[in-house]
């Protein structure tokens, strides 16, 4: 069965990009565009992984990481951010976080870094 | 050629760098947050090697922080478990993986690397470059086309709220906005775009935001004409 990860991002592009690559690479992706459906789609579906951004419309993607470490704590998260300072990194990890890819991703890296999180589960 | 090389340490990178010639100076750090502050210190080194999952920052957010922060370009050779080895066009050449162990053979492409770094490279004058989403495709068409059609739709509406926001004086969601919409702006690697966003996210005060937006706005006029012209099946 097809590993299910949930992407959380509100650029269209970076989400059409994550989209194309993680299906070539045989996982089942399911997009939400903000905090708020990201919860409603957790509410209703079991997933082995969840990629989020950390800048997100209505909930942050920080109170998201809060909500799944509670939740459901052993998912694996890793966040996708544009943000490339130590301090953002630094919280990201102190949030539980288990990894952390700066966009643009490059595909290499998602490709490994995906594996690896998935690995842990 | 005498190089500097600055090495983040463990079993593999220290085998690694016994198979580089002699002459080559060669530093060692114990992590990558240390070779940061050793490139920040001293921008003296033509290669930083380091393991792909180098603590605490991976050599890929090593090379990223590098690029954005300390503006600084040094080339970054990744070694790591899984990959084909060879220069990572998607890295604008910068960045070269070999699988682990690295052996004398691997070499070469350090060489490769290093001498791409040396050599200028030719310079464009296009507004934008489809080489990110080549990479990203594996130079797929159909996915290539879709792409831009969402960069023209997403950014052009993302551009409108962003002068609205302006237009009453909401600096905060300016600031969101540009963040928004930089990833789009690094994909098709517009650099101006790409540093006016940061600018509007971060840095720039508020009389600067008005002459930002515009330039905002007339780059991504820019890239569409030239994508217009190129690819006339998007229009």
């Amino acid at each position: 069965m097809k590993k299910k990860i949930l992407v959380v991002e509100d650029n269209p592009m970076v989400v059409k990009s994550l989209e194309f690559k993680l299906n070539k690479d045989g996982y089942e992706v399911v997009v939400a565009v903000d905090g708020r459906v990201a919860l409603d789609t957790l509410k209703n579906n079991n997933f082995d992984l969840v990629i989020t951004d950390l800048m997100l419309p209505f909930i942050t993607g920080s109170q998201l990481i809060e909500h799944i470490k509670k939740e459901t704590p052993t998912t694996p998260i890793i966040v996708l951010s544009t943000a490339t300072q130590e301090d953002i990194i630094m919280d990201a990890f102190t949030m539980g976080v288990d990894d952390f890819i700066t966009k643009p991703f490059s595909p290499n890296e998602l490709s490994l870094r995906v594996k690896r999180s998935l690995g842990k589960t | 050629m005498h190089l500097n090389i600055l090495v983040v340490e463990d079993n593999n990178t220290e085998k690694a760098a016994r198979l580089l010639p002699e002459d080559w100076q060669v530093t060692y750090c114990d992590n990558s947050y240390d070779a940061i502050q050793l490139i920040k210190k001293e921008d003296s080194f033509q290669l930083l090697m380091l393991d792909e999952y180098a603590s605490p920052l991976s050599a890929y957010q090593t090379f990223d922080y590098l690029k954005s922060e300390i503006k600084t370009e040094v080339p970054v050779l990744v070694l790591g478990e899984e990959g084909e080895n060879g220069i990572l066009e998607h890295y604008q050449n910068k960045m070269a993986f070999i699988k682990k162990p690295v052996t004398n053979s691997d070499i070469k492409i350090i060489n490769d690397l290093i001498e791409k770094n040396f050599v200028p490279k030719e310079v464009s004058d296009k507004a934008y470059s489809l080489d990110y989403l080549n990479a990203i495709s594996d130079s797929n068409f159909e996915f290539i086309k879709e792409t831009l059609v969402i960069f023209r739709t997403s950014v052009k509406d993302k551009l409108i709220q962003l002068k609205e926001a302006l237009g009453q004086n909401d600096f905060k969601s300016v600031a969101e906005i540009a963040h928004n919409i930089k990833p789009s702006f690094e994909m098709l690697e517009n650099k101006t775009s790409v540093h006016i966003c940061d600018l509007l996210n971060n840095r720039a005060s508020k009389e600067e935001v008005p002459e930002l937006v515009t330039e905002l706005e007339s780059q991504f006029d820019k890239i569409n004409a030239e994508l217009e012209n190129d690819f006339p099946e998007l229009i």
